[in-house]
C-alpha cells in the first residue's frame, strides 16, 4: 500500500490546479492575511511532496498502516486544510447575499456545489468557513474540558478524604443542573459572546463527566499491584502520580476527547439557535444546521451538508483516537 | 540476637459494607524475624498472610500495633522518611504480571527506583540494570521489552531484580512460586538460596506449599483465620505438629506414594471469616480428641518458647515439655 502516500499529495496539487484562478486574484488584489495563506499553501504543498517522498519513522508508517486509519487521517486532513484556507477554496464570500431575487434555496449545481441557502449564500463558501469556527470550538474547548477533568479527577481519586469530597460534591452539583442552563447563565453573566469567551466558556462547563471518569479509573489503578510495587520502592507520590497511574488513564481520556468534539460542536449550535454562540451573519456548522432546520422539507441539502462534515469529523476523530490509544498501548502494538 | 523485623500485636481490619461491619484480616499478631534468617509464613488462603506482610511493610497500613525495622518504628514514620528506608526491606509480589506497569520496560521499571533514590544516574542507569538482570540469571536484552512479553518466570525474576536495585537487607517474598510452572519452581529457589549467600539477605517467605517450607526456612509461622496459631523452628513445628490445623495442613499435602495416603482429621464445613467466635477459630473444623466447651468459648492464646509456640488448649504434654 505504498502507493497510498501519493493521494494526499495527487488531491492537494488537485485543490491547487483547479483554485489556480483564485489563489491568483487573492495573489494581486487579496488582503495580507489572504496573501499570507496563499503562501501559507504551496509552504504545505511543499511539506506535503517532502513527506511523500522521504521515508517515515518505523512509528509514523505502523500508525497509519489500517484502511481506516488511513480514510480517516484523509477525510480530517481535508477538511482542515479546506478551513485553513477557506478564503482560497470557496467562491464566494460566505455572507454575501448573492441574488435574493432568483437565486434562493438553489439546489446543488456546478456553480454552487452544495446550492444555496434562503437568503441567497453559497452553502460551500458558509460550510468551509463554518469548518473553521466549528473545528477551533471543538478542539480547544475539548482541550480545556479534558485538561480540568483531568486533572480534578486525579486527586480526587488519589488522595480521596476530603479532596476527593469535595471535588466530587462540586462535580455533582454542576452536573446536576443542565449544560445549557449553565452556559445562559455564564453567557448572560459574562456580557459577550467573543468566539474565545465561547471557547472558555464551553470548557468550563464540560468537563464535570471526564473528571468522574478519570477519577474512576484512578481509584481502580491505584490499587494494582504496580502501584503498590512502586510506593514499595521509595517513589514520591508525584512520581506514583505522573509515571504509574497517568499514562494508564490515557486510553478512557482519549475516548472521551474524541466523542467530546463532536458533542461540542453540537452544543455550540444550541447556543447560536437561543442567540448566544456564533453570531449572525457569519456562519458555524452549528447555526447551519439551525438556519437550515426550518427549511428541511424545501432544501435538504442546507442540513445535509453541515450534518455530514460534523459525522465524517467525528467518526474520523474516533477512528484516529482509537488508533493512537491501540499504539499507546504496548500490549496492542505489538500484534499487528 | 536482635530481631530486624519485630511485630508487637499488628491489627488489620477491612470494612466489609454489605456486612456493615470490619473483618480483622489480623488479629493481634506478634512476630520477630531474626537478621540473616529465613522465616516461613504458611497457611490457608484468606488466613491474612499477604496482610501481615503487607502491613509489615507499610504497603497497608496497620489499624493497631507496633512495627520495628531494625529499631526504627515504621508506624511511627511517614513521607521522604518512610520513602528512604524503604530501600532497606523489599516486597516480591505473587503474580509478576501485576506487579509491573504494563506500559513501561523492564529497564525503565527496574532504573526508576534506582534513579529516586540515587543509587545510580542516568549515564550509568543501563549498565547497572544489566547487573541486575544477570544476577537474576536473565539476559541484559529483556530489558528492552514490556512485561506481558516475558513469560513468568522471565518476569519473576525481573521483579527480584526491581526489589534487589535499591539494595534491601530484608526480603518478603508472596507465594513467589505459585504463578510459576512446576519444572521453574526448584531454579527459583536455588537463586533464593544464592541470592541470601550472596546479598546476606533476610527472608520472610509466604508459601501454601509446605515442602517449600520444609526445605527452605529456619522458622515457620502457620496463619489461621487472622491469627497466628502456631510458631517455632521449622524442622520442629513440621516433624511435631502441635496445632490441629497445622496436622491437618501436613496431613492434606498430596503424596506421590499411595501407601503414605492419610486421611484428614478435621471435619465439618470450611467456614469463612466470623467475628462472633469467642472461641477458638478452628473449633468447627477441628478433629482434635480432646475437644470441648473450652474451645468453644475462650480463645486460646498463643504460649509456649522461642523455639516452639502454640495456640491450642490442649497440645500434646510430650510435645510442651519438648518446647
Amino acid at each position: 500500500m505504498r502507493s497510498f502516500r501519493w493521494v494526499p499529495v495527487t488531491l492537494f496539487v488537485l485543490f491547487v490546479v483547479v483554485r489556480a484562478g483564485r489563489i491568483g486574484d487573492l495573489l494581486s488584489t487579496g488582503t495580507f492575511v489572504e496573501q499570507t495563506l496563499v503562501a501559507l499553501t504551496f509552504t504545505l504543498l511543499a511539506a506535503i511532496i517532502w513527506l511523500t517522498i522521504t521515508p517515515w519513522p518505523e512509528v509514523l508508517s505502523k500508525f497509519f498502516k489500517p484502511f481506516d486509519v488511513r480514510i480517516a487521517s484523509l477525510v480530517l486532513g481535508a477538511i482542515m486544510i479546506l478551513a485553513v484556507f477557506a478564503p482560497i477554496a470557496s467562491g464566494h464570500h460566505p455572507n454575501t447575499q448573492l441574488d435574493l431575487v432568483n437565486g434562493q434555496l438553489l439546489p446543488p449545481s456546478l456553480a454552487h456545489p452544495f446550492g444555496t441557502d434562503f437568503v441567497s449564500r453559497d452553502l460551500w463558501s458558509r460550510v468551509l468557513f463554518g469548518a473553521r469556527v466549528s473545528l477551533m470550538i471543538g478542539v480547544l474547548a475539548v482541550t480545556m474540558a479534558i485538561t480540568i477533568g483531568t486533572m480534578v479527577g486525579m486527586a480526587a481519586g488519589y488522595f480521596g478524604g476530603w479532596v476527593e469530597l469535595v471535588l466530587m460534591r462540586l462535580v455533582d452539583a454542576g452536573l446536576s443542573i443542565p449544560r445549557v442552563f449553565w452556559l445562559l447563565v455564564i453567557v448572560s453573566l459574562w456580557g459577550t459572546t467573543d468566539i474565545y469567551v465561547l471557547i472558555l466558556i464551553i470548557g468550563l462547563t464540560g468537563w464535570f463527566s471526564t473528571s468522574r471518569l478519570v477519577r474512576a479509573e484512578v481509584l481502580r489503578i491505584r490499587e494494582e499491584d504496580f502501584v503498590v510495587a512502586a510506593r514499595g520502592l521509595g517513589i514520591s507520590e508525584a512520581g506514583i502520580v505522573i509515571r504509574q497511574i497517568l499514562p494508564n488513564v490515557v486510553p478512557p481520556i482519549i475516548v472521551n476527547a474524541t466523542l467530546g468534539i463532536g458533542q461540542v460542536i453540537l452544543v455550540e449550535a444550541g447556543l447560536s439557535f437561543l442567540g448566544f454562540g456564533v453570531q449572525p451573519p457569519w456562519p458555524s456548522w452549528g447555526t447551519i444546521i439551525q438556519d437550515g432546520s426550518a427549511r428541511i422539507i424545501a432544501a435538504p441539502w442546507i442540513v445535509t451538508v453541515p450534518g455530514v462534515a460534523i459525522a465524517l469529523t467525528v467518526v474520523s476523530l474516533a477512528i484516529l483516537g482509537d488508533r493512537l490509544q491501540t499504539t499507546l498501548n504496548p500490549r496492542d502494538s505489538a500484534q499487528f | 540476637m536482635t530481631p530486624m523485623l519485630e511485630l508487637r500485636n499488628v491489627t488489620k481490619r477491612f470494612a466489609d459494607h454489605r456486612l456493615r461491619s470490619n473483618i480483622t484480616a489480623v488479629d493481634n499478631v506478634s512476630i520477630e524475624i531474626p537478621a540473616g534468617t529465613r522465616m516461613g509464613l504458611v497457611g490457608e488462603s484468606g488466613s491474612g498472610k499477604t496482610t501481615l506482610a503487607r502491613c509489615a511493610l507499610r504497603l497497608s497500613n496497620a489499624d493497631a500495633g507496633e512495627i520495628t525495622f531494625d529499631g526504627t518504628r515504621l508506624d511511627h514514620i511517614s513521607g521522604n522518611e518512610l520513602r528512604r528506608i524503604r530501600t532497606q526491606f523489599q516486597y516480591v509480589f505473587q503474580n509478576p504480571y501485576l506487579a509491573f506497569n504494563p506500559r513501561t520496560t523492564i529497564r525503565q521499571s527496574i532504573a526508576e527506583p534506582m534513579l529516586v533514590h540515587g543509587i545510580c544516574n542516568r549515564g550509568n542507569a543501563e549498565k547497572r540494570v544489566t547487573k541486575l538482570l544477570e544476577r537474576v540469571e536473565l539476559s541484559a536484552d529483556l530489558g528492552g521489552r514490556y512485561p506481558h512479553e516475558l513469560s513468568g518466570g522471565e518476569l519473576q525474576r525481573a521483579s527480584i531484580a526491581r526489589a534487589l536495585s535499591v539494595k534491601p537487607r530484608l526480603l518478603v517474598l508472596d507465594e513467589p512460586l505459585s504463578a510459576l510452572d512446576v519444572s521453574l519452581r526448584s531454579q527459583m529457589l536455588t537463586l533464593f538460596d544464592r541470592l541470601r549467600q550472596e546479598l546476606s539477605l533476610t527472608y520472610l517467605l509466604i508459601s501454601h506449599d509446605l515442602g517449600v517450607v520444609a526445605h527452605h526456612t529456619d522458622t515457620v509461622a502457620v496463619m489461621h483465620s487472622a491469627r497466628i496459631v502456631e510458631f517455632g523452628q521449622t524442622e520442629l513445628v513440621l516433624s511435631k505438629p502441635a496445632h490441629p490445623y497445622t496436622r491437618d495442613l501436613l496431613l492434606s499435602v498430596p503424596s506421590v506414594d499411595p501407601k503414605h495416603h492419610k486421611t484428614l482429621t478435621s471435619t465439618g464445613q470450611i467456614t469463612g471469616h466470623s467475628e462472633n467466635t469467642e472461641g477458638c477459630r478452628y473449633f468447627a473444623r477441628c478433629g482434635h480428641s480432646m475437644k470441648d466447651e473450652q474451645c468453644e468459648r475462650k480463645q486460646p492464646q498463643l504460649k509456649g518458647t522461642a523455639m516452639a509456640s502454640v495456640a491450642c488448649h490442649h497440645v500434646v504434654p510430650d510435645r510442651e515439655s519438648k518446647g
